[in-house]
C-alpha cells in the first residue's frame, strides 16, 4: 500500500527546523501579546492580567494541545490503516462528530449538558464505522476509504447546512464554531483536551509494539501472532476519541491530522515511535502558529477567519506541495462495478432513458399535494400551477443533465471511476467564484453570478488537472489534489460565512441546493446552456473512447492529447459551474449518473455521457419533486435531498465493488 | 535524402543521430547513432536499466530526446503530425491500460483513429481493416467479449490487433510477452515473425520489439540490438550476437551458446 517515500534529510537538520518553528511560534505569540491594546484606568493592570490569564494563555494552550491531539490522532490512523492520507477529516470523523453535536443542539440540548464529548464521540465513531464498513470489501484500500469518508463528510455537511437553514440564527453561530474558532474564556477546554491527549499518548506508548508490527501487511502481522483486527479497532477508537474531544471543544480543524505525520516523515522520522512522537509536536506548533497569525490579522471586530478555516487555507497548498512526493501507483483502482454487462443496442436504451426522464418530469408537473392530500393537477389548476412548477422542473432536469455529463466526462478524462465534480472540488470551486461575486459586488445580477460560478469551477478543475498532469494522473494524486482543493475552497467559504451579512445566508442557501428561487427566465437560460454544452459531446465521442486508455496510448494513436484534454476540461468545468449555480455543490449527481450509466452497460464514450446526463436529469427531477412533496407545505433543498438519496447509494456501490486481488 | 555529417544510407526506415536522454545529471541513454532498414524484425535486448524502453519511447514520440535527432522515413520525428505519424508507426506500451468495459471489436476499432480522426466517418474500409486485424490476431471468437475479461495472452493479442488495424508500416512493442506463459509467448511472437515478411500493402513490415528472453529473441528476430548502460554494444544478425564473448559483454555473465537440436538456431545458456 502507498507510503510516503520522501527524501530523508540527514544529520540534525530536522531538529533545527523544529527548533526554528518553535522559535517562530514564540515570536508570533509575543507579537500577539504585544498587540493587545493598552488599557487605561485604575483597574488596567488587573484587567490585563485577567485578559492574559483567562483569554490569551488558555487560547494558546488550547491551540497547542488540540494540535497535538489531532497530530497524534492522524498518525495513529495513518499507521493503523496503512493509508498516508487518512486523518480525522478525510475519514469523516470530524464531520460526523459535528453533525452529532448540531443535531443534539437542535433537537436534544439536554444531551449536550450530559456530555458534549460523548455526543461528538458517538457521531465520530458512527462515521468511521460506516466508512470502514463501506471499504471493508476492498481491504481498506486508501482511495476507497477516503472517497467513502469524503462522501460521508459531504452528506453530513449538507445536513448540518440544512439544519442551520431551517433553524436560522439560532444554530448559525454553530457554523462559526464548526469552522474551528479558538476563542477561550477559561482553561476548561485546554484541560479537557490536555487530559485526553495525555491518556491517548500513554495508550499509544503501550501499544507501540503492535503499531510497529502494523507496518507489515496483515498476513505477516498475523503470522507473528498479533490479533490484527482487534488491535486495529482499539487503535481506531483511540484516534476517534482524541479527534472527537477536539471537535467537541473547538470545532472542526482539518488538515493538522493529515499534515503533521506527513511532515514528521518528511523530516526524517521513520519508525512508528518517532512519527508518533514528532507528529503531535508538529501538529501543536502548526496550530499554534496559525492561531497566532489569525490573531495578528484580526481586526477590532474579531478574527478575520476562524482558525480551523485558516488551517484549511494553509493546509490545502501544503498537501498540493506534498503530492508529487507521493509514490505513483501504476495500478488503477478497479472500476467500481467490475465487469458490468453491456448493452447490445445503446441507442434504444438511450431512448428508453429519455422517455423515463420525461415521465418523471410529467409526474413532477402533474402530481402533487395540496392541503387536502394528493392531487393530480388538470385543466385550469394545471395552468395555474405550471407557472411555478415548469421553471423548477426545467431547471432540475437541465442541471441534473449537466452534472451527469460533467461527471461522465471527468471519469473518461482521468480514466478514474471515482472522479466527479463533487469529489474533485470543482463544485466547491464554483462556490468560491460565487462567494467572490457576492462579496465584491453589492447587487450582483444573475448573469454575473452564473459567470462567477462557472469561472470558479473552471479554475478549480484546471488546477486539479494541472496537478494531476504534473504527477502523472495516478488515481491517488488526482483525488488528493481534489480533496486539497475542496478543503481550501470550503475554508474560503467558511471565512465568508464567518464574516456574516446577507451574502453569507445566500451562500448557505446555495450550498444546500435549493431550487425554489428559480424563475422562468433563469430556467430557460439554464436549459439553453445545457443544450449548447451537451451538443459538442456528440462530436467528441472518439476522444472520450481513447483518452481513458492513458496519455501514452492516446498519443500513439495520434490524438492531440493536450488539446483534447483542454477542450473536454473546459466543457466539464462549464457544465459543473452552470449546474452547481442552481443546485449547489453537494448533490452527488455527477457521481451517481456515470455509475448508473456504467452499471446499465453503456460502454462507448458518447452513449455513456448521454446516458449519464439523462440519468442525472431523472435523479434530480425526482429529488426536486420529493423535495417539494416530503415536507409539504415546506420545501426541502433539492441538492441536499439528492445527496441524501444518492450518498447511501454511492456508498453501497463502493462496498459491493469487486474485492481487490481476487 | 538526409544531409549532415552522417547521411543515412538509402532505404533506412529509421535513422537515429546522436540521440541522448538524461534525467537530471544521470544519463539514461548515451548519444546513440543507428540506422535500421525497413522490412525486418529487430529485437532490442539488454539487462534492466540499459535504456531499451527509453529508446523505444523516443522512437514512438512518447519521449523527446534530450539532444540529437531521430528520423523516420527521412523526416525528423517532430515534423510529423500526430495522426500522420500514427498511420506509419504503432506503439504498444509495456503496461497495457485498463479498458473500462469496452469489447475487443471496439478496442481494435480505436486503431482506426489516425485515419478517420475525431470527426470523420467510420468507413467500410475501416470496418474491413478492423475485421482483418481481428482475424489476423486469431480473436474472431472473442469479438464481442469485454477486453478486461480476457486472459493475459488474449488481451495482449487484442492490443496487437489494435496495432494491426492502425495499418502502420512499423510496429514498436515494449515487452509484449512479459506477462505470458511460454505457449502464449510463442503465439504472440509467431504473429510478429509473420508480419516481418509482409506489410499492410504487400510491402515488408518493420517490427522493433523489446524482449527479455534472449533465446526467444534469437528465434523471432532477424537482427538484434544489444544495449547496456545506455550504449549500443552490438548490432547485427542473431548469429553474430549469440556468441559467448558478446553475451558476457551484454549481461556480465559467463554464457555458452549451442545450436538448437531441431532448428539449428543458436541458443544460449548460463554457465
Amino acid at each position: 500500500m502507498a507510503e510516503l517515500t520522501l527524501p530523508r534529510p540527514t544529520g540534525r537538520r530536522p531538529f533545527h527546523v523544529g527548533l526554528a518553528l518553535a522559535l517562530l511560534g514564540t515570536v508570533l505569540f509575543a507579537l500577539v501579546l504585544a498587540r493587545q491594546p493598552a488599557l487605561e484606568g485604575p483597574q488596567a493592570t488587573a484587567l490585563e492580567q485577567l485578559l492574559l490569564w483567562h483569554s490569551l494563555l488558555p487560547r494558546a494552550a488550547t491551540a497547542l494541545l488540540a494540535g497535538a491531539a489531532l497530530g497524534l490522532s492522524g498518525a495513529l490512523l495513518q499507521r493503523v490503516l496503512r493509508n498516508p492520507i487518512a486523518d480525522p477529516s478525510t475519514l469523516g470523523i470530524a464531520a460526523g462528530a459535528q453533525l452529532a453535536l448540531t443535531l443534539a443542539l437542535a433537537f436534544a440540548p439536554a444531551l449536550l449538558a450530559v456530555s458534549r464529548e460523548g455526543t461528538a464521540f458517538a457521531g465520530g465513531i458512527l462515521a468511521v464505522a460506516l466508512v470502514l464498513a463501506m471499504s471493508w470489501r476492498r481491504g481498506f484500500e486508501p482511495v476507497t476509504v477516503v472517497i467513502a469518508g469524503m462522501t460521508l463528510s459531504l452528506m453530513a455537511g449538507a445536513m448540518s447546512a440544512a439544519l442551520i437553514l431551517a433553524r436560522g440564527d439560532y444554530v448559525f453561530s454553530l457554523f462559526i464554531w464548526g469552522a474551528g474558532a479558538l476563542h477561550q474564556q477559561n482553561w476548561q477546554p485546554a484541560l479537557l483536551v490536555g487530559t485526553r491527549l495525555a491518556l491517548g499518548a500513554g495508550a499509544a506508548l503501550l501499544l507501540l509494539r503492535p503499531l510497529e508490527l502494523m507496518t507489515l501487511d496483515d498476513a505477516a502481522a498475523r503470522s507473528l501472532g498479533m490479533a490484527v483486527q482487534g488491535m486495529r479497532l482499539v487503535l481506531i477508537a483511540l484516534a476517534v476519541w482524541l479527534a472527537a474531544s477536539v471537535v467537541s471543544q473547538v470545532g472542526v480543524i482539518g488538515f493538522v491530522g493529515l499534515a503533521a505525520p506527513a511532515f514528521a516523515r518528511l523530516g526524517g522520522a521513520r519508525r512508528p515511535g518517532a512519527v508518533l512522537l514528532a507528529a503531535p509536536l508538529i501538529g501543536a506548533l502548526m496550530l499554534w502558529i496559525t492561531d497566532s497569525l489569525v490573531q495578528l490579522t484580526a481586526s477590532s471586530g474579531g478574527d478575520l477567519i476562524p482558525t480551523g478555516a485558516a488551517v484549511g487555507l494553509l493546509g490545502g497548498p501544503l498537501l498540493l506541495w506534498l503530492l508529487p512526493r507521493l509514490p505513483a501507483s501504476p495500478a488503477r483502482p478497479p472500476m467500481a462495478t467490475g465487469h458490468a454487462r453491456r448493452l447490445r443496442r445503446p441507442g434504444r436504451a438511450l431512448a428508453l432513458l429519455a422517455a423515463g426522464a420525461v415521465l418523471i418530469g410529467a409526474l413532477a408537473l402533474l402530481a402533487g399535494r395540496d392541503l387536502d392530500g394528493w392531487a393530480l393537477a388538470t385543466g385550469p389548476v394545471l395552468a395555474e400551477l405550471a407557472v411555478f412548477r415548469v421553471p423548477r422542473i426545467v431547471a432540475a432536469a437541465a442541471a441534473g443533465g449537466l452534472l451527469g455529463a460533467a461527471g461522465a466526462i471527468m471519469q473518461r478524462l482521468t480514466g478514474n471511476p471515482l472522479a466527479g465534480p463533487e469529489v474533485l472540488g470543482v463544485s466547491a470551486g464554483a462556490g468560491v467564484g460565487l462567494a467572490l461575486a457576492l462579496t465584491l459586488s453589492p447587487a450582483p445580477s444573475a448573469a454575473l453570478l452564473l459567470a462567477a460560478s462557472a469561472g470558479g469551477a473552471l479554475g478549480a478543475l484546471a488546477l486539479v488537472l494541472l496537478m494531476a498532469a504534473w504527477t502523472g494522473f495516478a488515481a491517488e494524486r488526482l483525488l488528493l489534489s481534489g480533496i486539497a482543493l475542496g478543503c481550501t475552497a470550503l475554508a474560503l467559504l467558511s471565512a465568508v460565512f464567518a464574516a456574516g451579512g446577507p451574502g453569507s445566508f445566500r451562500l448557505l442557501a446555495w450550498m444546500s441546493g435549493s431550487t425554489d428561487r428559480v424563475g422562468a427566465h433563469e430556467a430557460w437560460m439554464l436549459a439553453a446552456c445545457a443544450l449548447v454544452l451537451l451538443l459538442p459531446v456528440a462530436v467528441l465521442g472518439r476522444w472520450l473512447d481513447i483518452l481513458p486508455l492513458g496519455a501514452g496510448v492516446s498519443a500513439a494513436l495520434g490524438v492531440p492529447v493536450g488539446a483534447s484534454q483542454l477542450a473536454l476540461t473546459l466543457l466539464a468545468a462549464l457544465m459543473t459551474g452552470v449546474a452547481a449555480f442552481f443546485v449547489g455543490p453537494l448533490s452527488l449527481v455527477g457521481l451517481i449518473g456515470p455509475h448508473l450509466a456504467r452499471l446499465t452497460g453503456f460502454a462507448s464514450g458518447r452513449s455513456f455521457v448521454f446516458a449519464s446526463a439523462l440519468i442525472g436529469a431523472g435523479v434530480l427531477l425526482l429529488a426536486d419533486w420529493l423535495a417539494r412533496m416530503l415536507a409539504f407545505p415546506y420545501q426541502l433543498p433539492t441538492g441536499l435531498l439528492a445527496a441524501l438519496v444518492g450518498g447511501p447509494y454511492l456508498i453501497w456501490l463502493l462496498q459491493r465493488g469487486e474485492p481487490r486481488h481476487g | 535524402m538526409v544531409d549532415g555529417a552522417h547521411p543515412a544510407p538509402a532505404g533506412a526506415l529509421w535513422s537515429v543521430r546522436g540521440a541522448a536522454f538524461a534525467v537530471g545529471e544521470r544519463a539514461i541513454l548515451g548519444p546513440l547513432t543507428l540506422d535500421l532498414p525497413a522490412g525486418r524484425v529487430y529485437g532490442l535486448i539488454g539487462p534492466n536499466g540499459s535504456g531499451k524502453s527509453t529508446l523505444l519511447k523516443m522512437m514512438a514520440r512518447q519521449l523527446a530526446p534530450g539532444s540529437g535527432e531521430l528520423r523516420f522515413d527521412g523526416r525528423p520525428l517532430g515534423a510529423w503530425s500526430g495522426r500522420a505519424f500514427a498511420r506509419e508507426v504503432a506503439y504498444m506500451p509495456q503496461f497495457l491500460p485498463a479498458s473500462d468495459g469496452i469489447n475487443v471489436r471496439e478496442l481494435v476499432s480505436l486503431g482506426r483513429y489516425p485515419w478517420h480522426g475525431a470527426l470523420g466517418r467510420f468507413s467500410p474500409e475501416d470496418e474491413a481493416r478492423v475485421e482483418a486485424a481481428i482475424q489476423r490476431a486469431g480473436l474472431a471468437p472473442f469479438r464481442e467479449r469485454a477486453v478486461d475479461s480476457l486472459s493475459g495472452g488474449e488481451r495482449q493479442r487484442a492490443w496487437l490487433a489494435l496495432m494491426l488495424a492502425q495499418g502502420a508500416r512499423c510496429l514498436l512493442l515494449d515487452e509484449p510477452t512479459s506477462a505470458l506463459d511460454i505457449a502464449h509467448q510463442m503465439e504472440v511472437l509467431a504473429i510478429l515473425r509473420e508480419l516481418g515478411g509482409e506489410g499492410p500493402d504487400g510491402g515488408a513490415m518493420t517490427v522493433i520489439v523489446i524482449l527479455h528472453d534472449i533465446n526467444l529473441a534469437a528465434r523471432t528476430c532477424d537482427a538484434l540490438l544489444a544495449l547496456r548502460g545506455g550504449r549500443l554494444l552490438a548490432h547485427g544478425p542473431c548469429h553474430e550476437i549469440m556468441e559467448p564473448e558478446r553475451l558476457r559483454a551484454i549481461y556480465g555473465l559467463d554464457m555458452g551458446v549451442m545450436a538448437h537440436p531441431v532448428s539449428g538456431t543458436p541458443m544460449s545458456y548460463v554457465l
